[in-house]
């Protein structure tokens, strides 16, 4: 059965986050991290849920910004497990966590919410400042491997 | 229950493709497309996650020219794809993943897999693999920037 709005309202109280359901298909919660808050969307699709900081950093203005950004992004979609960072349209970085919508269960709730913040909150400032520092230049590499609860 | 090698032998016969066991936590199995002979796939059991991977799907550009256009255009795919990511590896390859955890993997999870990196294999491959190596090479994305209307 698919996941509907008021499932995920039961979640949000067992999961013990605030929360605002903008209609039956969006909700918007806040998490503040060791280093700064983020807002996460969720929306409910057809056949999938997502779960998205959006945007998790803007647009960089520079082009030697831009693909270092984009490589050191890559990368860590390499070493990254069950979220991902994309960009959209307007050149912005999402992280974003997607889940089928059909029988989304309460730990894959929990799961999604715990991976954005995880990653969010570990990889925030280096993402910011290879976006809108010219002269920065990504860490080295590191094991970010998340175990799901 | 954590899915074991035997579970996934049982899921390969289901699914009717070939494979081998490269090692004990890792399977080799592949599939004919129209754009290259064959896409070979790895299935790695880790402790928590199963990874299928097409690796590499596209190697790293060789020229720096050839770096930003690629990168843009797989983060724009990343978006617009369900399941399955791009990602570059520390060679600096394009890797097509999927993963999945373990713990319960069923068959239906498997097969949406497998379909998930078909398609998306085929369906992207002559445009990353022409950003990456001709820096005249133009993504759709860039067009579709162009059309951009602001008032």
């Amino acid at each position: 059965m698919a996941v509907t709005a008021e499932t995920l309202e039961q979640y949000f109280e067992r999961y013990k986050w605030t929360y605002q359901r903008l209609d039956d298909t969006y909700f918007r919660t806040v998490f503040r991290g060791d280093i700064s808050s983020f807002t996460i969307q969720i929306r409910i699709a057809e056949d999938w849920v997502y779960f998205s900081i959006a945007p998790f950093v803007v647009t960089p203005q520079d082009a030697d910004c831009e693909r270092k950004l984009y490589k050191h992004l890559l990368k860590l979609n390499h070493e990254m497990n069950m979220a991902k960072f994309t960009v959209d349209s307007d050149g912005d970085v999402i992280l974003t966590v997607e889940l089928p919508s059909e029988n989304l269960d309460y730990s894959e709730f929990c799961d999604a919410l715990g991976a954005l913040a995880y990653y969010a909150d570990d990889n925030y400032a280096q993402v910011f400042v290879l976006a809108h520092v010219p002269e920065a230049h990504p860490r080295p590499e590191q094991d970010l491997d998340w175990e799901t609860g | 229950m954590t899915v074991t090698v035997e579970t996934l032998k049982s899921y390969f016969e289901e699914y009717g493709w070939t494979y081998e066991m490269v090692d004990d936590d890792h399977f080799l199995t592949g599939f004919s497309s129209e754009v290259v002979d064959t896409f070979a796939i790895y299935i790695t059991l880790a402790p928590n996650w199963v990874y299928f991977a097409i690796a590499p799907f596209v190697e790293a550009p060789k020229d720096p020219e050839c770096e930003l256009k690629p990168y843009g255009h797989l983060l724009r795919l990343c978006q617009q794809i369900n399941m399955a990511k791009f990602s570059v590896d520390s060679d600096g390859d394009v890797i097509l993943t999927v993963e999945l955890p373990r713990e319960n993997l069923d068959y239906s999870e498997f097969s949406d897999a497998l379909g998930a990196l078909s398609y998306y294999a085929d369906q992207t491959y002559e445009t990353v693999h022409a950003l990456a190596a001709d820096p005249n090479a133009v993504s759709a994305f860039e067009e579709e920037s162009d059309l951009d209307w602001g008032s």
